[in-house]
């Protein structure tokens, strides 16, 4: 049973990663670089669980939508809410007033990690109290062993994630908004001439990542961890940055991306515990190894760094460059006349 | 009729000097009174936080202390981290070298307690500076060859959580102490390796060197002449800054300049490490800062990329900085609290730096 337990915290791990990398994707495919990702994820993760907390008498405790109660829903809804309020203030300073996106990205993680913390005070420690979104498993396709085990029997955010990346897909190279927002990231000139608003589009695109990185605070407070602390994202909105890239701006390797790095960080509570991988105990001289918790807590760092090296690599050939690269207008501000 | 349609229009002249200096100062209040907002829906009055805050950390004999002993690493990080952002390079993670640069100054501490303070105090500068630069290399690497925007930023904060995990492993194993009671921590360094107190205050002799540093880099690489620094380095920093294909097609070498200024940055945060550790902690503990690093961003930004607006705003979040932590127990504030001020002063700069270029005007038809 331990693998099947393994196996879908992997799910929930990397669902909490997918969300906000595919957010990101359509902000930075637009020519917005929002590096204030896990200021959005962590106050959004506070506020949902304040509001969640706030509203936990609300209706009937014993009657879940979907999964989860009233509370629960109020909860996602407002860190959603909240991770588009925060994209506006990035929006408002890199479009409208044409500021350094980067500093202004820094800007909003400092400031949101300021205001998670202002958010969350009142109900730290009440993890007990707040309802958390239940696993709602799918008839007939949960029955399948292992497979359906460990993808099936997952709540609902998980099977949304699955149907956000075709569909993202799909809008991104199949549909004439696609085109629009590709062309405001790689030319905005061109696409200004076509008649098309540069700004309106980027606002949108920065906005609507705002509230995928919302839904992963939300999902990371009440669906993941199932509590508040300070610092819980505990520097994950940058792996999402990180993401992005070794996903190419592209959903459906996000996907395989977000899943490799669910991986990475699932291993790094599991072996914690000793080390064992597929029931093994690899030994040195007849002892378990033993890898001392900070150094097992680096993982997820030094492995996306060292993704971060081999997309760098694959990033720098020019025959590579002119077909997947970032898109060309990234934080370059779209001046009119 | 009235109209009530705004636009707006490109100033002639980017403000400058005593004028930008005032912008600055409005922006400030502005992000104070944002942030006051935002405290007054969160059911805290914002005036008696304020007024708590000022009173605290400058007319108190306790609190004074302690803001002028947050005031020298916020001012040689300010410093280390306004270099390299000259030439467009953001090293965010200046936490993660101030921590290693510790280590580094501790581990000669540690290695040689018998050694003469005149020999001993430059060497454990010397092993803070190596250990914070080599913490910081890896971001002018990704930033000149990384292939995507804001790979410096990226990589820089994610070399910040090796770092504390290596802090918190150095404290709880080899360096823990033997008679250590309660959170783990290390034996403190030996007398020889404390750094000089001056006179019978607590300020150790690292604030000679943050002014040090702040005359160097002020004479070396931001002083200008008709708006030309007077180093070839400081040029070149310059122009890199201002035009990157400019500076392509003069012939500098983009990833000389990221080496050399991320280095001069983490080493700094190195130094600022070792000097907090030898200067005032004596002991490394699990949590060796409070929140330098980050603080320092607008702590940089604030003044302006400037060595001497940076004393002013290090001095400002200095005060902030102690404020925070000894009104959070009082008004039941967390510690994260001073960083919606950091944030919000850090999106309010750049408001300003928007008013610094353009105007907005009523629309006349």
């Amino acid at each position: 049973m331990s693998e099947y337990i393994t196996a879908s915290s992997i799910v929930i791990a990397s669902t909490f990663l997918l969300i906000p990398t595919l957010g990101e994707i359509f902000s930075e495919r637009s020519g917005i670089l929002n590096l204030g990702i896990e200021g959005m994820i962590i106050t959004s993760a506070a506020g949902s669980f304040y509001f969640a907390y706030l509203t936990r008498d609300l209706g009937d405790n014993s009657f879940r939508i979907l999964g989860g109660t009233t509370s629960v829903w109020i909860g996602i809804m407002v860190g959603i809410l909240l991770g588009m309020i925060l994209a506006s203030i990035h929006a408002l300073l890199t479009i409208t007033l044409k500021r350094n996106q980067i500093v202004s990205g820094i800007g909003l993680t400092i400031f949101g990690t300021g205001l998670s913390g202002l958010l969350g005070k009142d109900v730290l420690g009440k993890s007990s109290q707040v309802d958390y979104l239940e696993s709602v498993p799918i008839p007939i396709l949960s029955d399948i062993p292992f497979f359906g085990e460990v993808f099936f029997n997952n709540d609902i955010i998980v099977y949304f994630s699955f149907g956000l990346v075709p569909i993202l897909w799909f809008v991104l190279f199949k549909t004439k908004y696609g085109i629009i927002v590709r062309t405001v990231g790689e030319n905005p000139s061109s696409a200004h001439n076509q008649g098309v608003d540069v700004n309106r589009v980027r606002f949108i695109n920065v906005v609507f990542g705002g509230a995928l990185a919302g839904l992963g605070g939300a999902y990371l407070s009440l669906a993941w961890l199932e509590s508040w602390t300070e610092g819980m994202t505990n520097g994950r909105g940058w792996i999402v940055i990180a993401l992005v890239i070794i996903a190419m701006w592209h959903p459906i390797i996000a996907f395989f991306g977000a899943y490799i790095f669910g991986t990475f960080w699932v291993y790094q509570f599991k072996f914690q515990g000793g080390i064992t991988l597929f029931g093994i105990t690899p030994t040195i001289n007849g002892e378990p190894i033993d890898i001392p918790t900070p150094f097992i807590e680096m993982l997820p760092f030094i492995s996306t760094l060292l993704f971060l090296m081999l997309g760098s690599a694959i990033l720098n050939r020019s025959k590579v460059k002119q077909i997947i690269g970032a898109p060309s207008a990234l934080t370059i501000p779209f001046q009119s006349d | 009729m009235i109209n009530f349609k705004l636009d707006i229009v490109k100033r002639p002249d980017v403000i400058t000097g005593l004028e930008s200096m005032l912008v600055r100062i409005y922006t400030l209040i502005a992000g104070l009174a944002f942030v006051g907002v935002i405290f007054f829906i969160m059911g805290v009055n914002p005036f008696k936080l304020y007024f708590e805050v000022i009173r605290i950390a400058y007319f108190t004999e306790f609190g004074f202390r302690q803001t002028l002993l947050n005031f020298i690493p916020l001012l040689i990080l300010g410093i280390g981290l306004a270099i390299p952002a000259k030439a467009q390079i953001d090293n965010i993670g200046m936490e993660g070298q101030y921590v290693v640069g510790a280590l580094g100054g501790f581990w000669v501490a540690f290695t040689y307690p018998n050694m003469s303070s005149i020999f001993l105090i430059p060497l454990m500068f010397i092993g803070g500076f190596i250990a914070g630069a080599i913490w910081a290399i890896p971001i002018a690497l990704f930033r000149v060859k990384g292939g995507f925007k804001g790979a410096d930023v990226v990589v820089s904060f994610l070399l910040v959580f090796p770092a504390i995990s290596l802090l918190i492993y150095m404290v709880g194993g080899p360096w823990k102490s033997s008679s250590g009671r309660g959170f783990p921590h290390t034996d403190p360094i030996s007398d020889n390796a404390k750094l000089p107190l001056i006179g019978d205050s607590e300020i150790h002799i690292t604030i000679f060197l943050a002014f040090a540093f702040i005359v160097l880099s002020n004479y070396l690489l931001f002083r200008s002449v008709n708006g030309i620094p007077r180093t070839k380095l400081g040029y070149e920093i310059n122009v890199i800054g201002k035009n990157q294909v400019a500076a392509k097609i003069a012939g500098i070498d983009f990833l000389k300049i990221a080496l050399i200024t991320t280095i001069i940055s983490g080493g700094l945060a190195g130094i600022a490490g070792v000097g907090e550790i030898a200067g005032n902690r004596i002991v490394l503990r699990e949590s060796i800062s409070s929140g330098y690093g980050f603080t320092a961003i607008a702590v940089a930004w604030l003044g302006g990329l400037n060595p001497i607006g940076i004393i002013f705003s290090a001095f400002l979040f200095a005060g902030l900085l102690t404020g925070n932590l000894s009104i959070g127990g009082l008004l039941g504030l967390p510690a994260t609290t001073v960083d919606l001020l950091n944030g919000a002063i850090l999106l309010f700069v750049l408001i300003s730096e928007f008013f610094l270029r353009f105007k907005i005007v009523r629309r006349r038809d």
